[in-house]
C-alpha cells in the first residue's frame, strides 16, 4: 500500500527532528553496502584487467628471477623495472622460425611517472591486435605512438628523468607523437611505444653531437672541452627530428643492449614445449607461461575477495542488528506518542504503515547515499593494479 | 443525567443542577431529550488489582456539560476512559450515541472512538516533534477511512478561535503550557465529535489560567453542539459544569 502524503509528511517529521539519529542510521546502511560493493567492483576490475592478456602470448623469456613480477611488469606495465636480458639473447631465440618473437623493453616512464613507456617493434601492435585510431605507426628515433588513455600536450610525451642525482645520466627526451591507438580496454591504452632504438637512446646507448656545441663547450672551458676522444653528447638535444637525426648514432656492443623480455607466440605446441625444454635449466633465463602466473594470482585474489565480502557480510549482520535495536529503542521511546494515536483511535494499520514509512524513508535515504558513497568511491580509490 | 436506584448523587450537586436547569431552557430541554451516553451495571476491575469500579445506571444527554469528580485515586480516569472506550467493562453496557460499545470489535472501537470521540489528557499528550498543525489533525490523519477536507478546512478557523492561528506551523516543543492547552483543545474538537472527553485538562494551572481553558473548552463545545465529559477533582472548576457526578460516594455505594 503507498503511504499518503500527509503520513509521508508526518514520517519525514520526525526523521527531521532526529536528525543526528537518523544521519547515523543512512550512514551505517550507506558503508555496510558501500564497502562490498566497491570493494567487489575493485577486485573484479582487477580480475578483469589481469584476464584481458593472460593467456596471450603462451610464453615469454625473460631473467631468471620473479615469475610473478616478470608477468606483471611485461603483461600488464606494473611494479619495479627488471633486470634485464640482452639483445643477443633475443636474436638467439628469434633465429627460431617456429617462434614469432616481439622483444619489449620497459624501463622509462613519462607523464611524470603515470605513463610506462615500452620500447619494441612494430609487429607488436600485430600480435596484440591493436589498431591506429589516428597517424601512424612510429618509423624513426624520437617517435612515439600513445595507448588510447595517455594525456598528450602539443603532439609531444616527455619521457622522465632517469635519475636526479646522477649527473652523467642520459637526458630525458621530448618524444613527437605520431599515432594514437584504439582503446583496446588493455594495458596498452595507458602507454607510450617506442622503437628499440628510441629507448636504447632513452638508456643512453645511443646520442646525437653538435659541433656548436662543442665549441661552445671549449670557449667556455667546460669540463667537455678537455675530452679528446670528440664524444660531448649534446645534452640540449631534446627533441629528435630531421634536422638533427642524422647526428644520432649508437655506442658498445649492440648485442649486450638491454631487453626487458620477449614475448613469443610458438606456432604449435610442440614448438613451445620444445622451448619450455630447452630452457629449463637455463642458468640466467626463463621461460614462463603467463597464465599460470596469472591463474596462481587470481587464486590468491578470489581467495581474498572471497574473506573480505565474508567479513563485509558479518558487518552487514551487525549493523542490521544493530539498527534493529535503534528502531526498537525508538519504539520503546515513542512509547508516549504512540499510547496517544491509540487512544486518540487512530487506526493500527496507518500506525505501522507510518512506521513503515519512516524506515522506508531511511531506506531509500540509504539508497541514494550508498550510490553517492559507491561512485565516489570508485572514482577516488586507486586500482589495485596501481597499488601493485 | 439520570441516577436511578443503587447509586449515589450528591444532594447538593442536584440541588445545583435544578438551579442551573431552571435559569438555562437548554438544559432543561437537554433533560427531556434522548441520552447520548449510557452506562448500566458497569464493573471494571484491573488484572491484579483490589479496585473495583462498579456502576449502576448513568445517562448523559445530547449536549450536557457533566464534570466527574472524586478524590485522587477515586478512579476518575478509569471511569473516563470506560466510557470512551478506551478500557472494556467486565460486566454491564455503554452505548454512545445508540452504539452499544460491547458489540464493536478492538478494531471498530478504535474507529468508533476515532470518529465519535474527542479527548484532551491531563499531560496534553501532544507529539512533540510535530507542528501544531500536525498535532490537531493526527487523529484524523491516521484515521481509518477519514477524509481529511473538512478538518483541514476547519482547521484555520477554530485556531483563530483559541488563539493560535499564528503558531500552527511551529513545533508543539516551542509552546507555553496555556498555548499546548489550546492545541490540545483544537486537537479534541478539529473532527466534530459527538461527545469530549476531558480529564483533569486544567491540572497544574493556576485559577486564571484554568477558568480561560475550562471557558474555551466550554464555548468551543457548544459552538460545536458537543457533550462535554470532564474530570477534575478542583472544586472551583465544578461550579462551571451543569451535571455533576461524585465518584467517591458512587464508589462507597459500589463497594457497600
Amino acid at each position: 500500500m503507498i503511504p499518503s502524503i500527509a503520513i509521508i509528511r508526518l514520517a519525514g517529521a520526525y526523521l527531521a527532528s532526529h536528525r543526528k539519529q537518523s544521519a547515523a542510521i543512512l550512514i551505517a546502511i550507506s558503508l555496510a553496502v558501500s564497502l562490498p560493493i566497491v570493494t567487489s567492483n575493485i577486485v573484479s576490475q582487477y580480475l578483469r584487467t589481469l584476464y584481458t592478456r593472460s593467456g596471450n602470448p603462451p610464453v615469454m623469456l625473460s631473467p631468471q628471477g620473479s615469475r610473478f613480477d616478470t608477468v606483471l611488469k611485461v603483461q600488464y606495465f606494473l611494479g619495479e623495472s627488471l633486470p634485464p636480458l640482452q639483445w643477443q639473447d633475443v636474436t638467439h631465440i628469434t633465429a627460431n622460425k617456429s617462434l614469432r618473437c616481439i622483444p619489449v623493453h620497459l624501463l622509462h616512464t613519462a607523464n611524470d611517472q603515470a605513463t610506462p613507456v615500452i620500447g619494441t617493434t612494430r609487429d607488436y601492435f600485430t600480435v596484440r591486435d591493436l589498431n591506429l585510431q589516428s597517424g601512424q605507426l612510429f618509423a624513426q628515433a624520437g617517435e612515439c605512438v600513445v595507448g588510447a588513455l595517455v594525456n598528450v600536450s602539443n603532439d609531444v610525451i616527455h619521457t622522465d628523468i632517469s635519475n636526479p642525482f646522477d649527473l652523467s645520466a642520459p637526458p630525458p627526451l621530448s618524444l613527437i607523437v605520431v599515432g594514437r591507438l584504439q582503446p583496446s580496454g588493455t594495458p596498452d591504452d595507458r602507454a607510450v611505444f617506442v622503437s628499440l632504438d628510441t629507448a636504447w637512446i632513452l638508456d643512453g646507448y645511443g646520442h646525437g653531437h653538435d659541433m656548436s656545441d662543442q665549441g661552445t663547450a671549449a670557449a667556455n672551458s667546460s669540463v667537455l672541452a678537455d675530452a679528446t676522444d670528440g664524444h660531448r653528447p649534446n645534452k640540449s638535444i631534446q627533441t629528435i627530428d630531421e634536422t638533427n637525426r642524422h647526428k644520432i648514432h649508437f655506442h658498445g656492443n649492440r648485442n649486450l643492449y638491454p631487453i626487458t623480455a620477449v614475448l613469443i607466440w610458438p606456432n604449435t605446441l610442440r614448438d613451445q614445449v620444445v622451448l619450455e625444454g630447452k630452457y629449463i635449466n637455463h642458468k640466467s633465463l626463463q621461460v614462463l607461461r603467463p597464465d599460470v602466473e596469472i591463474n596462481t594470482i587470481m587464486r590468491y585474489v578470489f581467495q581474498m575477495n572471497t574473506i573480505l565480502q565474508r567479513i563485509f557480510l558479518l558487518l552487514g549482520a551487525v549493523t542490521l542488528l544493530l539498527i534493529a535495536v535503534i528502531v526498537f529503542q525508538s519504539l520503546i521511546v515513542r512509547k508516549h506518542d504512540l499510547e496517544t494515536m491509540r487512544l486518540l483511535g487512530c487506526s493500527r494499520l496507518l500506525v505501522f504503515k507510518l512506521l513503515g514509512t519512516e524506515l522506508l524513508l531511511l531506506l531509500a535515504g540509504s539508497v541514494l547515499l550508498t550510490v553517492v558513497v559507491t561512485a565516489t568511491l570508485i572514482a577516488a580509490l586507486p586500482s589495485l593494479e596501481s597499488l601493485i | 443525567m439520570v441516577f436511578t436506584q443503587g447509586s449515589h448523587y450528591n444532594q447538593g450537586h442536584t440541588q445545583r443542577a435544578n438551579l442551573l436547569a431552571s435559569q438555562c431552557p437548554k438544559l432543561s430541554a437537554m433533560q427531556n431529550t434522548k441520552p447520548i451516553i449510557t452506562a448500566e451495571n458497569l464493573v471494571f476491575r484491573y488484572p491484579g488489582s483490589e479496585f473495583r469500579l462498579a456502576f449502576p445506571k448513568l445517562e448523559v444527554a445530547v449536549g450536557a456539560h457533566c464534570v466527574i469528580t472524586g478524590p485522587s485515586g477515586c478512579g476518575k480516569t478509569t471511569w473516563l476512559r470506560l466510557l470512551s472506550g478506551i478500557e472494556r467493562t467486565q460486566a454491564g453496557e455503554i452505548t454512545i450515541k445508540g452504539q452499544r460499545l460491547s458489540e464493536l470489535s478492538n478494531t471498530a472501537m478504535r474507529d468508533f472512538r476515532n470518529r465519535e470521540c474527542g479527548f484532551i489528557f491531563q499531560d496534553f499528550r501532544l507529539v512533540e516533534y510535530l507542528s501544531l498543525r500536525d498535532n490537531i489533525l493526527l487523529g484524523v490523519t491516521l484515521g481509518s477511512k477519514r477524509d481529511r477536507g473538512p478538518a483541514i478546512a476547519r482547521l484555520d478557523e477554530l485556531a483563530n478561535r483559541v488563539g493560535i492561528a499564528h503558531l500552527l506551523d511551529r513545533p508543539v516543543i516551542k509552546l507555553s503550557r496555556g498555548e499546548m492547552q489550546r492545541v490540545a483543545v483544537c486537537r479534541a474538537l478539529i473532527h466534530n465529535p459527538a461527545v469530549i472527553f476531558a480529564d483533569e485538562p486544567t491540572a497544574n494551572l493556576d485559577r486564571k489560567n484554568s477558568d480561560i481553558i475550562w471557558d474555551l473548552i466550554n464555548s468551543e463545545a457548544r459552538s460545536n453542539d458537543a457533550t462535554v465529559l470532564a474530570v477534575t477533582h478542583d472544586a472551583d472548576s465544578i461550579n462551571r459544569f451543569e451535571q455533576v457526578v461524585d465518584l467517591d460516594s458512587l464508589m462507597e455505594t459500589a463497594a457497600s
